[in-house]
């Protein structure tokens, strides 16, 4: 069993194999045996994110190792994601890219890809201005920038 | 709060890499100014070419499962193995296993890549006025024999170097410079008019030598740098070394030589030190240049006499990859064989600075009926129609011929582009280790008319012809594809006639028509109503010239006299066209304009048959 910590001091009483989904704990672990004994504070993380995140790790614990070959796992891209993890990634913005964030603070490459592949399908063929509201994103470009890149990136426009 | 602002930039970059089209990513770029500068990402861009241009596509289609499997298919067919043939060879295509090349623009590299991919370019044409030739009174010069076309051109990365074969008005031949780089950098719908910004007459000709322009040929490899060695060749024999600085725009002329008795050349070679020049008969000169003391000679270094070499022939000089300072002459050649067929063959020639230090040749198998062994592309005539069993011995006149490592192209009056490969033999006792061999690998249907002009270079393979299409194939892909870079030419001449110059109704949308696979899928895409919101109608190849050209405002000439794409070359992202008003070429090489009666009169006044344009197609912008 290992104790974490969240952000707003709520303590998480996980399974170890569950806590070594995340690569940050599982070197804190192996590096550090007392760990084992007091909570592990994770400043980053409130504690309903950290609830969201330790049921993918719980439902992913038997899951093989993710390969550690980077370059071989990005070059296969696919904006496919599994059943459960869609159901599980179906939350509002604010979560999702709260989950992205633990995810990627935890290093828990398998999440932060299906985050991503979350993200990249919502921006998947809307124009610059749907993409701003869907995000709420300020527009900081002046009026002839804004003509100017898009006269630019014409190119990749099927007309 | 979390929002997509407040993501790391690696992580930003993470999601952009799960996009997997560069539509999505250059729209995500537009959205703000951290965005933008986040969107140009190098290895982002690297990782999305290597994905669309240098991953196998059929590899792809197998996975999804549109395509049996390549064993599948192996086991069906003796078909050989196409798809081993380098797939888009890209010469200049930086390292990929180089991850800390920051130097390489990956995203222009994919802009540039795609712009060839859909046909999608910018237009510019030459000034036309130093194009305009006089009618020629003598018929036994070497271009109406070769049916060549009256404009020589030759580029670097920045500059076109045109002359005109015939004597033009002006007493002296000569040599002009056109800037190749548009100065618009999106694209327009208005056709750029280029003016020269240099010219070149040599200064060892007299007013009596009544010569003109033969040849002319570029140092490529030292070329773009403070100056460009340019070699001009002559009707009557004289070959004249210049070179031309591209911050004075000023030609100086180092040196000339005369050959005596010796009919034109017809086309040159240069690569420094080494000039190689040919003549219609095929006599072959190679001079080497000296250099001392500040000034330069042409030194005779070998002559060949070839009675067995047919036009089209092909010329190229380069350095030899084994040896540093070793030189590769490469003539390649067609041969008739009677009564009816022909092959093609190679002589390679090594040279070094006492003279030639090795030579080898090969030529093609005669006989191309399908056999088991000699069918690379028994699969596709088996396809198309059963009873076809040889394709090359049947072929009309041939017009042009390219070559560049491994494969030969050879355009036909048929309308047939006929595709070779060259390979070196490894150990084989019979030829000795180093034999070449050239075999027949297949013909590129695509063309309605007579090609006229093949070209090869960074393994792209261009061809345009009567029926005024410039067509682009790779020909790395088992089923080549017919590039949609065709149509807008036919209408372009008339357009600028009529307009004096100024082109407003020209609109050059991209071509949409792909691949014929590629339309099978859009087909299948568009009942799934998935991706038929954006006008996505499939086109079929009949369409792309209307697609092309919106919308036609009337022209003087209600019937339009096709264009003739005469000669084509593809270099530096960009492709250069010759282009003349005629209708049909006949077979004795007379031109005869088909136009209706009331244009006839005009066309004869305005002296329109075979008047010749040029066009760069620039799919960098």
């Amino acid at each position: 069993m290992v104790q974490l910590s969240t952000s707003d001091n709520e303590i998480f009483n996980v399974d170890r194999d569950v806590a070594e989904r995340s690569v940050l704990l599982k070197t804190m672990l192996d590096d550090l045996p007392e760990a084992e004994e007091n909570p592990i504070p994770l400043s980053n993380v409130s504690s309903n994110v950290l609830k969201k995140v330790l049921e993918y790790c719980a439902h992913h614990r038997g899951d093989p190792a993710p390969p550690t070959d980077e370059s071989e796992e990005s070059r296969k891209r696919t904006t496919d994601i599994g059943d459960w993890d869609s159901k599980f990634i179906n939350v509002d913005q604010e979560m999702l890219f709260e989950i992205i964030l633990a995810a990627n603070y935890l290093d828990i490459k398998p999440l932060l890809d299906v985050g991503c592949k979350t993200v990249a399908n919502m921006i998947k063929g809307k124009t610059p201005e749907e993409i701003r509201k869907l995000f709420n994103i300020q527009n900081d470009f002046t009026q002839e920038e804004e003509e100017q890149i898009k006269k630019e990136n014409e190119w990749a426009e099927d007309r | 709060m979390a929002t997509l602002q407040s993501l790391s930039a690696e992580v930003i970059l993470r999601i952009l890499g799960q996009a997997k089209d560069a539509k999505d990513i250059v729209r995500f770029r537009q959205v703000n100014k951290r965005m933008y500068s986040l969107g140009h990402d190098s290895l982002l861009w690297k990782e999305l070419f290597i994905d669309t241009f240098l991953t196998n596509p059929s590899s792809k289609e197998e996975e999804e499962g549109i395509r049996p499997s390549k064993r599948a298919r192996k086991t069906s067919h003796d078909e050989e193995d196409i798809q081993t043939l380098p797939a888009r060879a890209l010469t200049s295509l930086p390292s990929i296993e180089d991850d800390n090349d920051r130097r390489t623009d990956w995203h222009a590299l994919y802009r540039i890549s795609w712009n060839w991919k859909k046909g999608s370019f910018n237009i510019q044409q030459l000034n036309a006025a130093m194009q305009m030739a006089q009618k020629s009174n003598q018929s036994d010069t070497a271009k109406s024999k070769l049916d060549l076309p009256n404009t020589i051109i030759e580029s670097t990365e920045k500059y076109i170097f045109t002359a005109v074969r015939e004597p033009t008005s002006s007493a002296y031949p000569e040599v002009s410079v056109f800037p190749a780089q548009s100065l618009k950098r999106q694209r327009e719908t208005n056709v750029e008019e280029v003016l020269q910004v240099a010219t070149y007459s040599s200064s060892s000709l007299s007013i009596q030598d009544n010569a003109s322009v033969s040849a002319i040929a570029i140092d490529r490899e030292n070329a773009d740098t403070d100056r460009i060695r340019l070699i001009t060749g002559y009707t009557n024999g004289l070959l004249s070394m210049s070179t031309f600085c591209p911050s004075t725009k000023v030609f100086h002329e180092l040196t000339s030589y005369r050959q005596t008795q010796h009919p034109a050349i017809v086309t040159a070679a240069f690569a420094w030190p080494f000039v190689a020049t040919c003549t219609i008969d095929f006599r072959i000169r190679i001079y080497r240049m000296n250099e001392e003391d500040s000034t330069t000679t042409f030194r005779l270094l070998a002559e060949r006499r070839s009675y067995s070499c047919h036009w089209p022939a092909c010329l190229r000089l380069e350095r030899a990859k084994q040896t540093e300072n070793t030189f590769r002459l490469s003539i390649v050649y067609s041969n008739p064989i009677y009564p009816s067929g022909w092959s093609i063959g190679l002589q390679e020639l090594y040279l070094d600075n006492i003279g030639v230090i090795d030579s080898r040749s090969a030529s093609a198998k005669r006989s191309h009926v399908v056999t088991k062994i000699d069918a690379p592309s028994k699969a596709l005539y088996t396809k198309n129609s059963s009873t076809r069993t040889t394709s090359i011995d049947q072929v009309g006149r041939l017009t042009s011929l390219s070559y560049e490592e491994p494969f030969v192209v050879v355009g036909s009056r048929d309308n047939g582009v006929f595709c070779f490969r060259v390979d070196e033999l490894k150990d084989d006792p019979n030829y000795g280790s180093k034999a070449l061999s050239i075999r027949y690998l297949r013909t590129l249907h695509g063309h309605t008319g007579s090609v006229h002009s093949v070209s090869l270079n960074g393994g792209r393979c261009v061809t345009g012809g009567s029926d005024g299409k410039v067509q682009v194939w790779y020909l790395g892909d088992e089923e080549v594809s017919i590039a949609r870079a065709t149509g807008v030419i036919s209408m372009l001449k008339g357009r600028i006639r009529s307009n004096l110059g100024k082109v407003t109704s020209l609109r050059l949308s991209d071509a949409r028509s792909e691949r014929k696979r590629g339309q099978k899928r859009k087909l299948s895409d568009a009942t799934n109503s998935e991706d038929s919101s954006s006008n996505s109608k499939p086109l079929t190849l009949a369409d792309i010239r209307q697609h092309h050209i919106l919308p036609l405002t009337k022209s003087p000439f209600t019937s339009q006299p096709m264009h003739v794409i005469r000669w084509v070359t593809s270099a530096f992202d960009r492709i250069i066209s010759v282009t003349s008003n005629e209708r049909y070429r006949q077979e004795d090489g007379e031109h005869s304009a088909i136009l209706p009666s009331s244009c006839r009169a005009e066309a004869q006044n305005e002296k329109q048959n075979g008047e010749e344009s040029v066009q760069i197609w620039n799919f960098a912008a």
